[in-house]
Parts: structure tokens; sequence; C-alpha cells
């Protein structure tokens, strides 16, 4: 018999701090596979946010800087900047890259930054104890929300995939599940993009992963996912909003 | 001849028929997500205790793994490896 | 003019004994070419009154050496494109005055817990707030007891005359990359925005230290993190003494002062920047109607040059600690001072500027 799947090189082999259930284990794995895939290892720099995935260095076996909340883009083009031929990336969640990291992240998109930004986006602030973030649906239950989200005081929930789509230096923007095994596939495909693009120096490739938040959501694992696919996809489409090799289609 | 599966081991596995994956018992945190992804309904929760208190899932007995992937593709935790 | 005035000039702008041509020159300009000298070629920064001619010189040149200029989005953007570049192994600074200083102060915090070098420099306006585009000292304590949280200091140099904003740039990029920590420039409009000859070339040349901690991917070695935050039982702790070690190193070795007219003074005065400027001229005056007066001008203000100030205020009594702002180094120059000394202070904030005459006015009171 032959192993036909095993954890990727890039990605340690250590137990995660993560949740039952939550799909950052997922995402990190696929951009592992995708480092691996096209051989980026010992070339790429990891910029690590604040959140959740904060342990970033701890599970990825590469280089990687620890950003300020919201600054892992500015970090990420000082690096790029310097390195233009190491691959750099952001791995972001929606505190850091929708609430506190706004201004970075449109102007490293603005300005073409030739790096990949992924972004996880589980409506709700999970390293602090599940208050409400930008991208909480409205209605929903948060720490900070805790009569539901209500429009005429705290707004509605950011799309970043299709506002960043708008910018010129924007090469690739998409979002994807990851709340079946179907949806994982189609999640590491555009993943595996977005590194293939910085190594064709095209602009930023940015992609946001829906990910479920058992924990700070109050569902079981499996009940996560099932909300994922009935309530954030209707509030967050799935699809390719920007491809600039002309592709854009879901 | 079958491997018995023995409560004492850290992986389940057996080793018949086209496909066979191990799950690493103190990896999984159970979230079921492989068991209700098996297209063959091959995993189950055990009802054994990792030590970190969780009831991981365990493939099933049997031989009827084609080692398809799609339980390794959603684990979270990266604690599948299929073989076929 | 006479060649006792070129002399004079030359101490004040301390072009004295140094080889090479005079070319008139604006004080942001004379810094900007000495990070371009020191080897810096990744600045980012964003606009503000009254340091505009760093990034627009650098705009300009930058792009011909090869470099990268960003005008970023915020000041906040800058510090962390700083951060990136230096875990990378550049000499990278930013620049800015003390609204945009202030929000540089997480990623100073960051910068230093993460052993980072870097260059920052504050040209002083007036404050707090919004404030004024006139010059100002009232960014000492921002920068000497950092403005940032965390147990962290900044190494502080604070430039006279425009030879200084050159030279002390690139000694700013020395110590940094020495110690791995940030440095200040700390100056004002003035500084920023007056003409005087300088010497535009290093007084040693310049050398660039190798770097085996940065972050160029895990190629053939173990992969490397630069990171500061410590979860781990005692894990921050050491990392804080750590830190200390290097501050202690820094105030053992690195403090400079500029010691003038001291040695037979009996009032001793001290400033630093423009301040100190403006004081030489009043002890010149003092000096011509007889008064013995001293002047110890910090040119590090962390490390404060303790060895040096305590040193003159335990032979003179009398000290007067002039600054443009309401009283912030003269905490320090107390703390360092010798306890019997009389310590006085003068002081104008908000973009006031004294007269020599005014601080002459002061010495005579004495």
């Amino acid at each position: 018999m032959k192993r036909v799947f095993e954890r990727p090189r890039t990605l340690k082999d250590l137990p995660t701090h993560f949740c039952p259930g939550c799909t950052h284990g997922t995402a990190h794995r696929l951009v592992a596979e995708a480092i691996d895939h096209f051989g980026l290892r010992e070339r790429t720099i990891g910029v690590a946010c604040v959140g959740c995935a904060v342990f970033m260095y701890d599970y990825f076996d590469i280089d990687v800087l620890e950003a300020p909340h919201g600054r892992a883009p500015a970090a990420a083009t000082g690096v790029k900047r310097a390195q233009p031929d190491k691959i750099v990336f952001t791995y972001q969640g929606d505190g850091d890259l929708a609430s506190i990291g706004t201004s970075e992240i449109i102007h490293a998109a603005n300005r073409g930054e030739r790096i990949t930004v992924i972004f996880v986006n589980n409506t709700v602030y999970g390293m602090t104890g599940g208050q409400m973030a930008p991208t909480t649906l409205l209605g929903q239950q948060t720490t900070t929300t805790p009569r539901g989200r209500d429009p005429r005081n705290d707004g509605y929930p950011i799309r970043m995939a299709e506002m960043l789509a708008t910018l010129e230096g924007v090469c690739f923007s998409a979002r994807m599940s990851m709340h079946d095994v179907k949806h994982v596939l189609k999640a590491k495909k555009l993943v595996f993009k977005a590194f293939e693009m910085q190594i064709n120096d095209m602009g930023l490739a940015f992609v946001e992963l829906l990910s479920a938040c058992p924990t700070n959501w109050h569902v079981s694992p499996l009940e996560g996912q099932k909300r994922v696919e009935t309530d954030l996809i209707r509030c967050f489409p799935l699809g390719v909003f920007k491809d600039c090799t002309g592709k854009e289609s879901e | 001849m079958d491997e018995q599966r023995c409560g004492s081991c850290e992986e389940g596995s057996y080793d018949r028929g086209m496909g066979r994956i191990t799950i690493d018992f103190e990896r999984c945190k159970a979230c079921y997500f492989c068991i209700e992804t098996c297209p063959k309904k091959l995993i189950e929760k055990s009802n054994e205790v990792n030590s970190r208190g969780y009831h991981p899932a365990v493939p099933k007995d049997g031989k009827d793994c084609t080692g398809c992937r799609l339980c390794a593709e959603v684990c979270p935790d990266v604690a599948i490896e299929v073989y076929r | 003019m006479s060649a006792e005035k070129i002399l004079e000039f030359a101490e004040v702008s301390g072009t004295h004994g140094r080889r090479g041509e005079l070319q008139l020159i604006k004080g942001n300009v004379a810094l900007a070419e000495g990070a371009l000298q020191a080897g810096c070629r990744f600045y980012f920064g964003y606009p503000i009154t009254p340091q505009n001619d760093i990034p627009e010189y650098l705009s300009d040149k930058l792009p011909e050496l090869g470099g990268t200029f960003i005008q970023a989005e915020s000041e906040i953007a800058s510090i962390n494109m700083v951060m990136g570049a230096a875990a990378s192994g550049a000499r990278a600074m930013t620049s800015s005055s003390g609204p945009g200083i202030s929000l540089m102060q997480e990623g100073l915090s960051y910068i230093s817990g993460a052993e980072l070098p870097c260059v920052v420099v504050n040209i002083m306006r007036c404050g707090p707030g919004l404030g004024g585009i006139s010059p100002t000292q009232g960014d000492y304590f921002q920068a000497v007891k950092g403005g940032g949280h965390g147990d962290y200091r900044n190494i502080v140099l604070a430039p006279a005359s425009v030879q200084e904003m050159f030279d002390l740039t690139i000694l700013a990029f020395e110590l940094a990359d020495k110690y791995r920590n940030p440095a200040v420039t700390l100056a004002d409009a003035i500084l920023g925005q007056m003409k005087e000859p300088a010497i535009l070339r290093p007084a040693k040349p310049v050398v660039i230290p190798e770097k085996d901690w940065i972050l160029t991917g895990a190629c053939g070695r173990p992969q490397r993190v630069i990171k500061t935050l410590y979860l781990g039982d005692g894990e921050q702790e050491a990392h804080n003494l750590e830190l200390k070690k290097k501050y202690d190193l820094m105030r053992l070795n690195e403090q400079r002062a500029e010691s003038y007219l001291v040695d037979d003074a009996d009032l001793l005065i001290v400033a630093f920047g423009t301040a100190s400027r403006i004081a030489r001229s009043a002890i010149r005056m003092a000096r011509g109607e007889g008064r013995k007066v001293g002047l110890i001008r910090p040119i590090t203000l962390f490390p404060f040059p303790d060895r040096a100030v305590r040193e003159a205020t335990g032979r003179i009594h009398d000290v007067l600690v002039v600054e443009m702002n309401t009283g912030q180094m003269v905490e320090d120059v107390r703390l360092s001072g010798a306890p019997e000394a009389q310590y006085r202070f003068y002081g104008r904030p908000g973009g006031g500027v004294p007269a020599p005459e005014e601080i002459l006015e002061q010495i005579e009171a004495m």
C-alpha cells in the first residue's frame, strides 16, 4: 500500500491549540500544501497576525515575523520590498484584517503589493472570547451584541473580498468556505492560485475563507459547519470576484 | 487475517481491501467531520477517551475503504493518513 | 567674516576639524542625506509639517539608488513597513513629527521587543494634540521615557546643528544595528528647516554589520521566528531582563555629551538641541560681562549622559536647565545631578523660542 495522504512537509507535526471543529486547522493545512506544491518553503516568509492564528510560527516550518494587530499587510510590504524574490504571505482573522487593519489591507492591495493574503472569516472574535467582528451577521448574538447585531447601532457585515476586488492593484480576490469536503477542495484550488499569482508577480492575491467558530457560536463542530452553509454563505457569497488571468467565475 | 483493534493502540487501523486509513488517536479532537464525510460510513466514534478527554473518531473494522481521502481532506487536525 | 567668527561658527555647527567641502543645506535634507550615506535604502513615511523635506528628498534619491520609497497610508503603516524591512536585514527609516510619532508607539514597542534595528526621526512641533508647526522640545518624554507600552527604551540622539543632523543619523543607524534596538533622532522644526554649511561626508567609513538573525527563508537551516509574544512561564520576564542588559550596556558605553567652557564655570547650563545653541549665545554674552558660565549639552538623551552631568554639577553649584517645553529633561538632570547643586529651570513651550537675552537675564538673576 502506498500512502496517498499525509501531513504536508511545511506543517509541523504538532497538536494545535485550535478548538474542535475550528477550520483554522484546515486553512493552515491548505496553505502548507500550497507552499509544498510549489516548492516554496525555503523562500517563504509568513507574517503572523493577532488572533487565534497568532501561533502561526509554531505550526508552519518557515521564517515568520509577528506583526501588531492589523498591521500584517504593512509589515509584509516591508519584507517583500526588501526581498522581492521571496514569497511573503499574511494569514489574518476578521478582527485583524477587517477591523483594526482595514487601512493596511486596502492600501497594500491598492499598491498591488506582491503578497498573498489569507483571510479567515468566522464572523466573531475568537481569541478574545466571542465579541462582535465587522463580519458578524445581522441578528447574530455575540458577547458585545447580546441582543443580536443591530445595524442601527452596529452597522453591517463587511464583505472584504468584493471590496478589494474593486482595486486595480488586486490580481485575485475570491471567497470560499470549508464547511464540507467539496468546499475544502475548492478552497484548496483558490489558495494554490493565490500563491501561484505571487510566483508570477501579478499583484495582491486575496482569498477569504469562511470558517466556523463552534466555541464562540456555542454550537457543536458539526452544527458549526452547518451554520456556515446555511447562514454565512447567504451573507458572504462564494466565488471569484477578480482574477486578472481572466477567469472570473464560481 | 484482520488485525484486531486493540484498546491501548494510539491508532485505529485495519489492513485489508483497497484502502486503509489511520487516525491519530491522540491528535483527534472529535469534531467528527470525517464521520460525516465518509461516503461509506466507515468511521465511528470511539468509546475510549484520549488523554485530552475526547472520544476520537476511529475507523471501523472491515475492508470497504477505497482510500478516497475525503476524510483526510476534511480533518482540521491532519490526524488522518490514507493508504491505498 | 573674522577668523574668530568662522571658528566660532565651525564649533557651533560641528564642522570644526572636518575635512571636506562645505555645502549650505537644510537640516532635514542633511538628515536624509545622512541616512542614504549610512546605507539606508528603505524609507516609509507619511507627510507632516515640519519634516516633509525628508520624504520628498528620499522619494527623489532612493529610486536612483535602487532603494524603496513608499509614502504610506499612515504613520501606523509606516512604522510597520519599517519593521518588515528591518526583519529582512535592511537599514530602514521613517520620520514624522509628534502626532505621527504618537501613532508609531505601538510599532516602536514591537520593534524593541522583537530586537529589530531601525531609525525613527521626530522633527518636533508644538503640542499636545494638533498643536502648531512651530519648534518645541515637548516630545522629550515621548522619546526618552517611551510613549509605547512595555519595559523598553529607545536610543535617543539630539542633534544641535545641521552637521549633526547628518552625523547623528549615521550614528543612529550604527547604534540601532549594534544593539538591535530602535534609535530615535529627536530634532525640532528649527533644526529641520534651517540652513547651515555642513560637510556631507561621514566622519569615518560606514560599516554595516552581518546579521545572522534575519528572515530570509528557511533554506538549509531551521526556521527563524521574530516575535514579541512570550506566554510561557517566566519567558517574558527572562526576555525583559535580556533587554535590560542591553540598556545597561548602552548606559555604560554610549553616553555622549558636549562640554562647553565648563572647566572654570561657576554657573552651569544644561540644554539640548536648539535650546543649547541659544544658550551658547547667552553664555558668550555672559562671559563678555565677566560671568563664568558653561554648558553641558547632552547629545544622547538615552542613555542620558549622567556621568558628565554628575561630574559637572558636583563642581558647579548653580545649574540652569533651559528647554523649549514646560520642563522635561530637567527631571533627568535632577536625577543624575549632584544632590547638593541648586537646579533652576527656564522654558518656553508651545513654539516659543527664547532669545539669548532671556537666558542671559536668567543667568544674571542667579
